[in-house]
């Protein structure tokens, strides 16, 4: 999977789910702002993007992404491990 | 106005209940059914009284969990009755028999002893594994007040995350043995895909210290936390069926009562029936709760439901026995449990004696129960409690037959001796306490995805609280943590 369909991909299953527009996803952006993330929905962030990419994310290394850029390296990282 | 209205009169939402009124608050228990006690419900039939999701606890001892919960619950001074210290619970595994004795070290001993005396040789390696078990168990159990002030603990997350069938793999090596010390294992569900080593452990730690019945049945237990709250000046209702959740604002302003009978305004409020049946009484539209939350919730797995067979003894012969009784088929079954068996001989029983109130050495009644599926009972999932017809009524006399025969071979004086008998099945469950799909532990957790199936107390709603069964940890201990938890953490 290229950056690029990975970054596409995350966008639209973020939008969808989260009720939210996908031009309001920018890669800078805040996630927890964008998205109207609380403590609980962190984890179904974290369900979400485990189910979709078939990838394990563990809670220690969610708490360090704060952009959508990072989160993008990071499942591009996972995918590719 | 109430400072805490809470749905749902079980062991969390009554415990909950007092705790808070003791304190103070104006509180009111809401309770769909018609009696108060969830599975701690005992019921009468021509005079005699039957518990229901009530056997025994775990920790009752001075200084141990349960006594320091129980203390603030003022619960201590109940009927308690504790089982044998050197034989709290017996495990039957083909024709090797087991004993399980109350403290860390004397229950490794035991075990070890046991093992030999059954003609098979123990490893080093896996006597200085039981050993090591039996110190782990202590020492998750002594750290069992770390939730209390922070759900997400790391210590507690990182158990919950940890296989509990890979680490008695890795700490007693011998397949044997393991099957052993999961023997009393059925207040659990033993999946090895999923089970929670915290789950697992904490529980086990528990009946360990000290495992005790209560004289006159699980309901004291309920009858007396709702006795104190209306004591405090508190409400406990009924017929109360919460339909709506009226949410307003960002915040809870009120419940609906028998769609729309009546609507209760309070500060805060409290669901201690399933998160997924909580959710759903909470309107989407304008709704702080979203919906991949909701998704969520719903799709998380239930554990198995308990088929149960309430024996009512005739007086003066069965011998009373002040422990329980586990009856496997084998060593590798015991694990083997969370799947429906087919070969009736693969299911394991628990046979529980009510302790008798009159100082008799002979038992009235006693429970035996099996684990249950969802998929035997798909075909009267439509129907409601006395109304499932006569192949319902057929299947529940086969299968306690079976239960009662394959117990009379090793309790030989209930031959003959069996005056009536009734049986419960996970609908039963499900029709008389709302648990989805009569699941008997609620969720399953799973370490797998600990983030996702070990649920906080909080909402996304600041106002609405969950507490019970499906969230740390399930049983009369468990629970009781989860309305601590929710005590400690709620800031209220």
């Amino acid at each position: 999977m290229t950056r690029e369909e990975l970054v596409a991909k995350t966008n639209e299953i973020l939008a969808d789910e989260f009720e939210v527009e996908i031009e309001d996803i920018q890669p800078d952006g805040d996630i927890k702002k964008t998205l109207e993330l609380d403590s609980l929905s962190i984890v179904d962030m974290v369900a979400l993007i485990e189910e979709t990419f078939g990838v394990k994310i563990l809670g220690t290394e969610v708490s360090k992404i704060k952009t959508f850029d990072a989160l993008y390296d990071f499942i591009l990282e996972k995918v590719n491990a | 106005m109430y400072d805490f209205v809470i749905t749902g009169a079980g062991l969390a939402g009554l415990e909950f209940g007092y705790l808070m009124a003791k304190k103070g608050n104006r509180i009111c228990v809401l309770e769909k059914d018609s009696r108060i006690g969830g599975c701690l419900q005992t019921f009468r039939r021509n005079g005699h009284l039957y518990d229901t999701g009530f056997h025994y606890v775990g920790g009752l001892d001075e200084g141990q969990p349960l006594n320091t919960l129980f203390k603030e619950l003022d619960l201590l001074d109940l009927p308690w009755k504790r089982l044998d210290n050197d034989a709290f619970d017996e495990v039957i595994i083909g024709d090797e028999h087991y004993f399980f004795a109350n403290g860390f070290d004397d229950f490794a001993e035991k075990i070890i002893t046991d093992y030999k005396s059954n003609g098979n040789e123990i490893s080093k390696e896996s006597a200085e594994g039981i050993s090591e078990y039996a110190r782990f168990l202590k020492d998750v159990g002594d750290n069992i007040f770390n939730v209390l002030n922070d759900a997400a603990h790391s210590n507690t997350m990182d158990l919950f995350a940890r296989s509990a069938y890979q680490f008695l793999k890795d700490t007693i090596k011998d397949d044997k043995l393991i099957g052993i010390v999961s023997g009393t294992s059925m207040k659990l569900e033993l999946r090895p895909e999923t089970l929670p080593l915290y789950t697992f452990a904490q529980i086990n730690s528990s009946f360990i210290r000290s495992a005790w019945r209560l004289e006159g049945g699980g309901m004291q237990i309920a009858d007396k936390l709702a006795e104190g709250i209306k004591n405090f000046g508190g409400n406990v209702f009924t017929n109360a069926k919460v339909t709506k959740f009226i949410e307003k604002e960002g915040i809870i302003k009120a419940v609906e009562i028998n769609d729309g009978e009546q609507t209760i305004e309070g500060k805060n409020f409290i669901s201690s029936v399933h998160p997924k049946l909580t959710l759903d009484l909470v309107p989407k539209e304008g709704s702080q709760i979203k919906n991949i939350f909701r998704k969520r919730i719903a799709n998380l797995d239930n554990t198995y439901g308990m088929f149960t067979v309430n024996i009512k003894l005739k007086d003066g012969v069965v011998p009373y026995k002040n422990r329980n009784i586990y009856i496997h088929n084998s060593f590798s079954s015991i694990w083997q449990q969370s799947e429906y068996q087919p070969d009736f001989n693969n299911r394991s029983l628990m046979v529980s004696y009510q302790a008798p109130t009159d100082g008799s050495i002979f038992a009235k009644n006693i429970d035996i129960l099996m684990p249950m599926y969802w998929n035997e009972l798909t075909k009267w999932e439509d129907t409601k409690v006395g109304r499932r017809g006569e192949e319902y009524k057929e299947m529940k006399r086969r299968l306690a037959e079976k239960c009662i025969e394959k117990v009379t071979e090793y309790i030989p004086e209930l031959k003959g001796n069996i005056e009536d008998f009734h049986t419960s099945t996970p609908l039963t469950y499900r029709d008389y306490t709302g648990t989805i799909e009569g699941s008997a532990y609620g969720i399953r957790k799973d370490y797998n995805k600990s983030l996702m199936t070990v649920l906080a107390p909080n909402t996304s709603i600041p106002n609405l609280f969950m507490t019970g069964q499906n969230l740390n940890l399930h049983g009369v201990l468990g629970v009781t943590m989860t309305a601590f938890m929710l005590y400690k953490q709620g800031n209220f």
